[in-house]
């Protein structure tokens, strides 16, 4: 049996996961358990392993790929002859876009960016990622949100949740 | 040369930038202006740029782009016949996998992540992203990390330095 004959059908449950991380996201964005443990790392950590499988299975069909060849755009072309190769390329666009589709939310979440502004960098991520990466750059920026989420971007995580220690500090700085 | 290839020279400069992010990940992965600005904000988003530039100008030419091609896998394979279109999706892997990385050594910096962890990790994902994104989701797995992670990824921002709004907003908070 052709082996290649599975990566067509793969592609669909492949966007069907996308698809429901994406829609979770657009439907709870302020929802840390959508925004940060489903959209952001169930989702990718399951496609992640989709694509460890798919490139371990199809690496040695013919055409055989070489890593070399994704150091020119023909080498890149020739590898995606190869459909099961096709589809781990596919995978790791739609993971990265999602992990960072999730990032956006939640600063933009942390920063108290309203929904109307996320919303279309949101979609646009989802179809065109260097689109709605941008959007999203110069939204931040028009809201002067930046230097807020480089700061957020440093600070250290602590142990317990941050505002259910709060109290306890208080009681010490007063 | 064919009006319809793109020049090979963008698709070097674009691997070239997209090092030099890495570069500065592996070399400086605890300072701000590596993990943030430069890795996971400029480089980036100047990958993004030629992105948009791509894919305006490559979207309309012979064999134009179409979003029905999106439905299928052989429609991606055929979408990639054009040149510019398949350059847009290596701009997209690569601008997207290094925001992520960047990422990943902030939160690896946030949750106090060994470096030796983290370079691994950070190896991984530019050879093979998904490779590099499950180790971390391991590594992150261990020690409570992710707890942490989870922590910094929700806390609200503040006007001046987070930590020291927090603890300045206390004495409201326990009234």
């Amino acid at each position: 049996m052709d082996p290649l004959k599975f990566p067509p059908i793969l592609y669909f449950v492949i966007m069907a996961v996308v698809g429901v991380g994406w829609l979770m996201l657009l439907l709870f964005p302020r929802r840390h358990w959508a925004n940060f443990w489903f959209a952001g790392v169930a989702v990718p950590t399951l496609l992640s392993l989709g694509y460890v499988i798919l490139l371990i299975l199809f690496w040695f069909q013919p055409p055989q790929a070489d890593y070399g060849d994704i150091f020119t755009l023909d080498g890149v072309y020739r590898t995606f002859g190869n459909r099961g190769l096709l589809l781990v390329a596919w995978v790791n666009i739609l993971t990265m876009d999602l992990v960072i589709g999730a990032w956006m939310a939640r600063k933009a979440s942390q920063t108290r960016m309203p929904y109307v502004y996320l919303l279309p960098c949101l979609v646009m991520t989802f179809i065109f990622a260097g689109i709605g990466f941008t959007m999203f750059a110069v939204a931040m920026a028009f809201g002067e949100r930046w230097p807020a989420i480089a700061a957020l971007e440093q600070m250290k995580g602590v142990k317990a949740n941050a505002f259910a220690i709060a109290p306890e500090g208080a009681g010490k700085v007063s | 040369m064919n009006p319809f290839d793109l020049p090979p020279i963008l698709y070097q400069i674009a691997l070239a930038l997209e090092l030099i992010g890495w570069v500065a990940l592996l070399a400086f992965p605890w300072q701000r202006w590596a993990n943030f600005w430069l890795a996971g904000v400029a480089i980036p988003q100047t990958l993004a740029l030629f992105y948009i530039y791509s894919l305006i100008t490559f979207w309309f030419l012979p064999r134009h782009g179409s979003f029905r091609d999106f439905l299928t896998l052989e429609g991606v394979y055929r979408l990639f016949d054009n040149q510019g279109l398949l350059f847009v999706a290596v701009l997209n892997i690569i601008a997207m996998t290094l925001a992520a990385g960047a990422w990943m050594t902030r939160k690896a910096a946030q949750s106090g992540m060994p470096r030796f962890l983290l370079t691994i990790c950070l190896v991984a994902t530019v050879v093979f992203p998904g490779i590099g994104f499950l180790l971390f989701a391991i590594v992150a797995s261990i020690r409570g990390r992710w707890a942490l992670i989870s922590n910094v990824e929700q806390v609200p921002a503040v006007e001046s330095q987070p930590v020291a709004a927090i603890v300045a907003g206390l004495p409201q908070v326990a009234k």
